[in-house]
């Protein structure tokens, strides 16, 4: 087995896009997961767009409510995010449905536009 | 502050999850609303090292990363259930140290943390390795978090507060935390007498990680100066609000919260169906993980039979729990005939995500969540 690396995570350069391969076809078509740090006032049934924020670095895949433009959760702590964060950069389109909301677990359907 | 640990997948039946966590990734993300300095050591194979990063790296300040050979995966049919751990590896890897002023260090499966810090709470959960000290690891300020049954087996002591006093003087801590499940925890230090800090009440019991989240959290307030068992106490608020959404980050604003209220318990009598394999089935998975919070006498009945087991109990002078496993409400009145003069108030399970709001009886409580069910057998009624 190879060595050790350590990712300093407040540079500039995005180790998750350097040399990521792969492309469109890899792209996950629609999978369920529990929003990370969500906010408040989530309803059930809401539409919100998947999309990356880049003011963080490196990026984080966030859940945006379209009628207010603001971030509502992000999507973290899940297998392959790595792809679903490639995906994004490449410009496939995702969007989140709120399939429920029991005090603070929101779980939402993430499904590629 | 440094947490090393493992990191893996998580599945689970009921409720449906899939996450990537594991004890250290699940502290480092209970964290960091609280902190900004987290930085993450843990081991995993070199391929999906981009994985961890797209995952960690926007709430860690460093991730250091250690190759494995595969990622570990952890299935749950419930989260009192035993885990199903694939692929089934042992601590192949070389023990890294991790150098820092402030470390959580977690038993890990791939190997072990060597770790020289100022500050470290140790939490040896599933760790097979020989001991904080006794590793090679050092601290000028310990903390051990453990449960009761692995700090009893580590010492050899036949009760607690033994073992955990034997603990403390063997790898120089200041403070020994073990965790009793719906007991609360119970804290040891050298200067006073212990002090069990509660459970606390939450309306479902999401029990996955439940421990690195009082770890994570005992350690947080206890590293910047918190007394110990103030530092257990607010673990344990933390530990409930997390078992009821189960939400990260934690938010450091806790909700009004009630101590649950431990009660004696010599014997738990399941009442389920027996007429299957399915239905044996289920009883065994009950029963396990009904023995791995108490080790108690756990007997197994029907509707009908248990006046009579009942009355056993009683001549006895067993304090009794039952945990009444039904397939529809109609089933309760049947039961509560048999519990008619008992003073016994039965747990009612029933898998139905609107059970809990369906049915109140006078004389039982129902709950949809397997997991709240059993915890519920430990503690009086709210």
């Amino acid at each position: 087995m190879g060595g050790s690396a350590s990712f300093p995570t407040n540079g500039s350069n995005n180790p998750l896009i350097d040399g990521g391969d792969g492309g469109r076809d890899e792209c996950p078509k629609r999978f369920k997961t529990m929003v990370t740090g969500p906010a408040q006032g989530i309803a059930m049934g809401a539409r919100l767009v998947v999309t990356l924020d880049k003011t963080s670095t490196p990026s984080r895949v966030v859940l945006v409510d379209p009628t207010s433009n603001s971030t509502v959760g992000s999507i973290a702590g899940i297998p392959n995010l790595d792809v679903l964060l490639n995906c994004l950069e490449l410009g496939v389109g995702y969007r989140a449905f709120v399939d429920s909301v029991n005090g603070g677990r929101v779980e939402v359907t993430v499904t590629q536009l | 502050m440094i947490i090393a640990g493992g990191v893996y997948v998580e599945n689970c039946v009921t409720p449906r999850t899939t996450q990537l966590l594991g004890s250290a990734g699940r502290a480092v993300f209970a964290l960091s609303e609280m902190r900004s300095d987290l930085e993450l050591h843990t081991y995993h194979p070199t391929e999906l090292w981009a994985d961890i990063l797209a995952n960690f790296a926007p709430i860690c300040t460093t991730c250091k990363l250690y190759p494995s050979s595969s990622r570990v995966q952890f299935s749950y049919l419930f989260p009192l259930g035993r885990p199903l751990q694939t692929p089934y590896i042992g601590p192949v890897c070389e023990p890294q140290i991790v150098t820092g002023e402030q470390v959580i260090s977690f038993g890990c499966i791939e190997g072990d943390f060597v770790v020289r810090a100022n500050a470290v709470v140790a939490d040896l959960q599933g760790s097979t390795s020989r001991g904080f000290r006794a590793a090679g690891s050092s601290a000028e300020k310990l903390g051990i978090v453990l449960n009761g049954r692995e700090v009893m087996s580590r010492t050899g002591e036949s009760t607690i507060t033994k073992a955990a006093n034997e603990l403390m003087a063997i790898e120089g801590a200041e403070v020994v935390v073990v965790k009793d499940g719906p007991n609360g925890a119970c804290v040891f230090t050298k200067e006073r007498a212990s002090v069990t800090v509660p459970a606390y009440s939450s309306k479902s019991l999401y029990k996955i990680g439940s421990g690195d989240i009082f770890s994570a959290v005992f350690a947080h307030y206890w590293m910047e100066g918190t007394a110990p068992e103030a530092a257990a106490d607010l673990a344990s608020r933390h530990t409930a609000a997390y078992v009821e959404s189960p939400s990260l980050p934690l938010n450091a604003d806790l909700p009004v919260q009630k101590a649950r209220q431990p009660k004696a318990v010599d014997q738990i009598i399941v009442v389920a169906c027996q007429n299957s394999v399915k239905d044996m089935w289920f009883i065994n998975l009950l029963t396990e993980a009904i023995n791995h919070l108490g080790g108690l006498d756990i007997q197994v009945s029907e509707i009908g039979v248990l006046k009579h087991q009942l009355g056993e109990a009683s001549s006895r002078n067993l304090n009794v729990s039952v945990l009444c496993v039904i397939e529809d409400k109609s089933e309760v009145d049947l039961i509560l005939l048999d519990l008619h003069n008992s003073q016994i108030s039965p747990v009612f399970f029933l898998d139905d995500p609107n059970a809990n709001a369906g049915l109140g009886t006078a004389n039982g409580r129902v709950f949809a969540d397997l997991s709240q069910a059993i915890y519920e057998l430990f503690w009086k009624p709210l």
